[in-house]
């Protein structure tokens, strides 16, 4: 066979592939554009709460609690507990990224703000002081 | 996105534009050209990676990027270019981008593949508007990466704290100069950001292949691009996997274009790129050692003379790489010697291995001991991600090569490029332009299939979830990138196809042009507006990606009291151990979680008796 015809024949089937794959693109970009939308703007922020079930009245609270800049330390108990195994893994990550530009701590240090996501609060007496509280979850300060 | 945000977003497109002139205008002249000797689009591409390698080294010395310090690097770049160009003779007069090339044979085809390309990027823009960051990824490193260095600077204690802390920082720094240049560390700002970079790749592949191919080979490569199921899933993720791969693909084409085309003005922007993919992610930084050894082994003879633009190439990539894995050894000492000694390979490769050229008959020898010299460092860098079980082996090939091809993720694109460009192999039997593809091409399968043995693979319930599939995008964009070049090496394309259809398509350009496209936008406009595109209609419904944990769904309801509403409903009726979960439109759902397909499907039958429709989705979901 001439190799001319092959090359032609290939190049038109590469030209028909993305001409032909278009509606499809532009339906999954109308689709996702769409279900971006749907979103209550005040939410757009809070996808990977979402796709982990941490709670949004946590992060609601710590973000209104915790001062801009302020340092914080999570720690992270078994006292919570989810259907969801993304749960555990992605509080830390979840909760760094609602928070910026408060800035995580990996160990407590006095003075700083504490979270509590399902953590033995009994550990804390007298070392920390919570104005939030709502089940195991709890937000206070570290005593300086 | 608020209107602050988008006067930032374009705020920094014209620094990157005005940087990228600077740049383009230095390497014209000190290659002895009278014109800029490029495309716009180059310039932008060029000026987007030169500002922001700096901001990025610049973060790793210690600078935060500060909307002040990216303006500052932008403006000091295009003014130390300017200076240089002006030094060397290029004059204001005669500083002018290139004139765009004659479309060429069978233009109708190449506009009318430019625009339904064009109309897909809007649509990608659309879609991108109000997306938060949704992939897990994004949300756990890429992101939280450029938002510390916006805040604090590359602060050592907040980066080891996200995961994968040791991946380079080049996509995090973009962000970041950006976030500067707003003056907020909005989150809705990535992914319009990196629909903006998609573009950019766009019109700059266009106008570095549009310099030795026609209209009509090149669009219709890019149309596929940006339609292909990878891409369009992945190309809002703020994340390193495309952003690389982009850079790589067009620093490929820069290297060609030096080889077969002289284009030693280029030789500065193919750095550039290169040293994006090398410091985005660890893959662009083995992509590039790959690249590196396949130019010293394919050389040729006459290439030999010209060995000192390329070696410099290497060194600068090498050494713009460098400080990010010397500053991950000092502050987060994982995986840094490696790969710093990876680093030093690259440099090795890079710089002294575009030096094997003037060995000659040695090349070969001289290759093999490069390929041992980064051989261990790389095999180090792919351990470092935990044990390494070869005999995995057999698995890994059959997922990389299962991704490599499957449909689902690139159309036909594999199955369409690699025969193309095996076929021109056929006809420039002395060619060394596919060869070097192929090796490039059969180096990343090899060292990709290596870091697929770090991956417990029997763990994925199913291959797609394996990261062959991103690592595999790396070689398709290639193919496309390069296709248009080495079928254009071929000749003039009208000789391809019949004489008389090609005499009848170029008789009268303007003419077929309006004939052809004006009806096919209208048809694609139209249909838009009509929402016939829609054919998928917008859910909040999680798709079933693993059966054994799906769950029945009783409903999607927006408030929290609604949903406990209808979790006593279906209490009432007898369905207990239902939980309530948010969906992907921030609504709850109620439904029994965890279940197979089988068992989901049950609850289906039963609820439907009692009068309740639900649906069946997967537990839990990512973007």
């Amino acid at each position: 066979m001439n190799a001319r015809i092959v090359v032609s024949v290939l190049t038109a089937v590469l030209l028909g592939t993305g001409v032909i794959e278009t509606p499809w693109a532009l339906s999954k970009l109308t689709a996702d554009g769409t279900r971006a939308r749907a979103v209550i703007p005040a939410l757009r922020t809070d996808a990977p709460a979402f796709q982990t079930d941490i709670p949004r009245d946590y992060l609601a609270a710590a973000q209104a609690t915790i001062p801009k800049h302020a340092s914080y330390y999570v720690d992270q108990g078994p006292k919570y507990v989810s259907g969801n195994p993304l749960m555990a893994p992605s509080v830390k990550p979840v909760t760094a990224f609602e928070l910026y530009p408060r800035r995580p701590l990996t160990e407590p240090q006095p003075g700083a703000w504490l979270i509590c996501y399902g953590c033995d609060l009994d550990r804390w007496n007298g070392k920390a002081s919570f104005s939030w509280e709502e089940g195991p979850l709890a937000i206070g300060r570290i005593e300086p | 996105m608020t209107a602050g945000d988008l006067v930032a977003l374009a705020a920094a497109q014209a620094l990157y534009f005005l940087a990228g002139t600077g740049i383009t205008a230095a390497s014209a002249a000190l290659a002895g050209r009278a014109s800029l000797g490029s495309r716009p689009a180059v310039s932008w591409l060029a000026g987007l990676a030169g500002t922001t390698l700096v901001v990025m080294d610049l973060a790793i010395a210690g600078v935060r990027p500060t909307r002040v310090v990216v303006v500052a690097v932008a403006v000091v770049i295009a003014a130390a270019g300017s200076l240089v160009a002006l030094r060397r003779g290029l004059t204001i007069r005669t500083a002018r981008f290139d004139r765009r090339p004659p479309l060429g044979p069978f233009a109708p085809v190449g506009l009318v593949c430019a625009a339904v390309t064009g109309v897909v990027l809007a649509a990608m823009l659309d879609a991108s508007w109000d997306r938060g960051v949704a992939n897990y990824d994004s949300w756990t490193f890429w992101v939280p990466k450029a938002l510390i260095l916006h805040y604090f600077g590359l602060d050592a204690g907040s980066i080891g704290n996200v995961l994968a802390p040791s991946d380079p920082i080049f996509a995090p720094a973009l962000q970041a100069s950006v976030f500067g240049i707003a003056g907020s560390g909005d989150t809705m700002l990535p992914s319009v950001l990196y629909v903006v970079l998609l573009i950019a790749v766009v019109l700059a592949a266009a106008a570095l292949l549009r310099q030795i191919a026609p209209a009509a080979l090149v669009w219709p490569a890019l149309l596929l691009l940006v339609v292909m199921p990878e891409v369009v899933r992945r190309v809002m993720a703020p994340e390193g996997d495309l952003p690389w791969q982009y850079f790589f693909g067009l620093g490929t084409v820069v290297v060609l274009l030096w080889a077969v085309h002289r284009r030693t003005d280029l030789l500065p922007v193919g750095a550039l790129f290169l040293a994006a993919a090398a410091t985005t992610k660890r893959e662009g930084l083995l992509a590039f050692v790959v690249l590196s050894v396949a130019s010293g082994i394919l050389v040729t003879p006459e290439l030999r003379h010209r060995w000192r633009g390329p070696a410099a190439c290497g060194i600068f990539v090498a050494l713009v790489a460098a400080p990010w894995w010397v500053w991950t050894q000092m502050h987060l000492h994982t995986a840094g010697s490696a790969n710093a000694a990876l680093a030093i390979g690259a440099l090795v490769v890079g710089g002294i291995g575009w030096n094997v050229a003037r060995l000659g008959r040695w090349a070969l020898l001289v290759g093999a001991v490069a390929v041992v010299v980064i051989g261990v460092p790389a095999v180090r860098l792919l351990r470092s991600g935990g044990e390494t079980h070869i005999d995995q082996l057999p698995a890994a090939l059959h997922v990389a090569a299962w991704d490599l091809f499957d449909p689902s993720n690139w159309v036909l694109a594999s199955f369409v490029c690699l025969p193309l460009l095996a076929a021109t192999v056929y006809f420039d039997r002395h060619g060394r332009v596919v060869p070097f593809v192929l090796f490039v091409s059969a180096g990343l399968f090899g060292v990709f299939v290596i870091r697929l043995l770090n991956f417990p693979l029997a763990w994925y319930p199913h291959p797609s979830l394996t990261p062959a599939r991103r690592n595999m995008a790396s070689i398709v964009l290639l193919w496309l990138f390069v296709t248009p070049f080495a079928v254009a090496r071929l000749g003039d394309i009208t000789q391809l196809v019949p004489r008389r259809l090609a005499v009848l398509l170029d008789r009268n350009v303007p003419f077929a042009t309006a004939a052809v496209c004006a009806p096919a936008l209208l048809l694609v406009f139209v249909a838009s507006a009509r929402g016939e595109f829609s054919v998928a209609a917008p859910s909040c419904e999680v798709p079933v990606t693993n059966p054994a944990d799906a769950a029945f769904v009783f409903g999607h309801v927006p408030t929290n009291s609604a949903a406990h509403a209808l979790q006593q409903q279906v209490q009432k009726v007898g369905f207990m151990g239902t939980v309530i979960a948010a969906d992907p439109c921030g609504r709850f759902r109620v439904m029994i979680p965890h279940v197979s397909t089988h068992v989901a499907e049950q609850e289906r039958q039963e609820a439907a008796h009692v009068g309740i429709h639900g649906t069946i989705e997967q537990t839990t979901w990512t973007g």
